[in-house]
């Protein structure tokens, strides 16, 4: 007989104690486990697609869905700006911006959402191809890793758009939409977005009965920049065609969403003060996303908070119901304990089969945890992924792991120990004699 | 031949007003005896001084040339694991494990190198084979004892103490389980002190000391 399979004997002979203690300990190790991972992805997906965005402009609305929806594409827009009201922070020669990349939002295929922009986009995410090429005008796209792979799609694919950022019937675009590229997985909020030019989405939303297959792909000549005298009515212009920035900026009646601002230098005063002065005074806000995700990190540490409270507060009720149901078993079994001395058992090893129960407990209710979180966390990852099309990793190394490992053993430990120095202290004659 | 247990002049007290003396004791390796005595005159507390598990307040217990109280808890531990059986009035086991894996513990904590089919066979000379699969709590009183003295011989000792052993038991019972002492005692070259107010034993040859006769 070894002493793990006497210990394990012991333990199992109340099975009612051990399920209540099993489960006590494993849902308390679980919940912190399970936190932790969610809280590292999380954090991980926002800091990833931060690509050093210093500022985001659009419509007035609330700055976290702003930035929820222009960079993380995880909510609705706040609304639509102006090119002519928002044209000043297009520029490539504005004194103060790096990059800016405006995005139309407001189509999506199969729930993945299709981002109307410049390649501008691809400086501020680590993108590469890894087939075709990049979009090329109206009606081209290029598909993200995780949207290729998971809706099927390939080179020279069509699809249709849908209005709005449900997968409903009845909403679908006319325009077909051809697939010309797919993207390398970066990791990135790119590998879930269909991206294609700003000018796919305004033809997809022109109400004017333009017939796209008819469309020319001829390169325009943009080089004069001078586009203003167009009149604007562009989409018979320039169907399929990717146009340059300032062209973009000649469209004054059309809109986009958002766009994506990286300063020259983020300690400019005047780049600080920017935000401010573009609420104050145009129809537009602008936010700064370190700041509003900070504050949002902030509310959600609350919740998280309190959370991480529930689970070492049942922590702490189990290591209390491990020590009672040691100590209870150490009562009843003070003779069984005090024969193991006459039969030759030193009190250290009393001491020792005791603290193994203890420990083994821990053990066994650790890996129950990490099972239940995971299962957790599996079932998360999957709603995330449907709900957001974000991909979590698959089972995620977390160095939570070895620091609830070390918690569950210093819990076992401490509930046993207690009952074990009292099984060191047992006095064979006065128990066998009592 | 040489003594296996020699005591001199054992006296304990668990309080001032009320002082125990005992006789002196000598068991020769493969002897038995019994002490007889009435309930409250201190058998049992002879037996735990004879066995290494209280030390008396003054006088001396020899076992196998060695002064027991002399040596260290750990020595005392291993020397009574090894060579001193000890079968209690009330039985106890571990009640969480099986007739067989008790024995299996108890020899594995004494160091005992006897194999699984020692076991049985020693099982099978006390009529319990067919209850080791049974726990604790599933055996009758009877059977408990034989589990007992199973234990207590199965790390093959150089004494048996057995305190009470029949106490419990009908006279059917009692013979069957001193019979079977006697021969393990016989079969094992035991030293067997048994230490009892039971009179029926009396009856079955052994040499006797009366506790209180002096």
């Amino acid at each position: 007989m070894n002493r793990l399979s006497v210990a394990w004997k012991n333990l199992k002979s109340d099975p009612l104690r051990l399920t209540l203690n099993l489960l006590l300990f494993s849902l308390g190790i679980g919940l912190s486990l399970y936190l932790l991972l969610i809280n590292s992805q999380v954090r991980k997906a926002f800091e990833k697609n931060m690509a050093g965005i210093d500022m985001v402009i659009g419509a007035k609305g609330s700055d976290l869905q702003m930035i929820f929806c222009s960079m993380y594409h995880i909510d609705n827009p706040t609304g639509n700006i102006s090119i002519d009201e928002c044209k000043a922070f297009l520029k490539e020669q504005h004194p103060l911006i790096d990059l800016s990349v405006p995005l139309a939002l407001g189509d999506s295929h199969k729930g993945y959402r299709i981002v109307g922009t410049d390649q501008s986009v691809l400086k501020l995410y680590p993108a590469e191809l890894h087939e075709g090429k990049l979009w090329a005008g109206s009606g081209t796209v290029t598909l993200g890793s995780n949207v290729a792979d998971i809706l099927g799609l390939s080179l020279g694919q069509t699809f249709n758009s849908t209005h709005g950022f449900e997968d409903a019937d009845g909403l679908e675009h006319d325009h077909e939409m051809v697939v010309t590229g797919i993207l390398k997985p970066s990791g990135s909020v790119l590998d879930n977005l269909i991206l294609t030019s700003i000018y796919t989405v305004w033809d997809n939303h022109d109400t004017g009965n333009h017939n796209h297959q008819d469309h020319s792909h001829e390169h325009h000549d943009h080089e004069d920049n001078d586009h203003e005298h167009h009149g604007h009515d562009h989409h018979d212009e320039h169907q399929h065609i990717e146009l340059d920035r300032g062209h973009l900026i000649t469209h004054t009646d059309k809109e986009i969403t958002n766009i994506l601002i990286k300063f020259k230098n983020r300690k400019n005063f005047q780049a600080l003060n920017l935000p401010n002065n573009i609420r104050k005074h145009t129809n537009m806000q602008a936010a700064n996303p370190p700041y509003i995700l900070n504050q949002f990190y902030d509310r959600m540490g609350i919740g998280f908070n309190l959370l991480y409270w529930v689970a070492i507060l049942i922590c702490i009720v189990s290591s209390i119901s491990i020590f009672i149901s040691l100590y209870n078993a150490l009562r009843a079994r003070k003779y069984q304990l005090a024969i193991l001395r006459v039969e030759g058992a030193s009190p250290n090893y009393l001491f020792s089969q005791i603290l193994l129960e203890g420990i083994m407990l821990s053990i066994i209710g650790y890996c129950i945890g990490v099972i239940l979180a995971l299962i957790g966390y599996t079932v998360t990852r999957g709603m995330v992924l449907e709900r957001f099309q974000y991909v979590w990793e698959n089972f995620p190394q977390h160095p939570g792991y070895f620091m609830l490992a070390g918690i569950a053993l210093m819990i076992g430990v401490i509930a046993s120990v207690i009952p074990a120095i009292r099984a060191f202290r047992i006095q064979i004659h006065e128990t066998l004699s009592s | 031949m040489a003594n296996i247990l020699e005591t001199l002049d054992i006296n304990h007290s668990f309080d001032k007003d009320r002082v125990m003396r005992f006789p002196n004791i000598q068991l020769e390796k493969g002897e038995s005896k019994l002490i007889l005595g009435s309930s409250g005159i201190g058998k049992s507390t002879l037996l735990h001084v004879l066995g290494g598990l209280l030390k008396p307040t003054s006088g001396r217990v020899n076992f196998m040339g060695k002064s027991l109280y002399e040596l260290s808890t750990k020595q005392l531990d291993q020397l009574r694991g090894k060579q001193i059986g000890i079968i209690f009035q009330k039985p106890h086991f571990m009640q969480s494990l099986t007739a067989i894996e008790n024995l299996k513990l108890s020899n594995t904590i004494s160091g005992g190198k006897s194999t699984t089919s020692q076991v049985y066979e020693l099982a099978e000379q006390l009529n319990i084979q067919s209850r080791l699969q049974a726990f604790p709590h599933e055996l009758s009183q009877g059977e408990l004892q034989r589990l007992s003295i199973c234990r207590a011989f199965l790390k093959k000792p150089a004494m048996i103490l057995a305190d009470e052993p029949t106490s419990a038991l009908d006279d059917g019972n009692t013979a069957q389980v001193v019979n079977q002492l006697q021969s393990l005692q016989q079969t094992y070259d035991t030293a067997l002190l048994i230490v009892t107010h039971d009179a029926r034993l009396k009856n079955h040859q052994f040499h006797t000391i009366e506790l209180g006769a002096e």
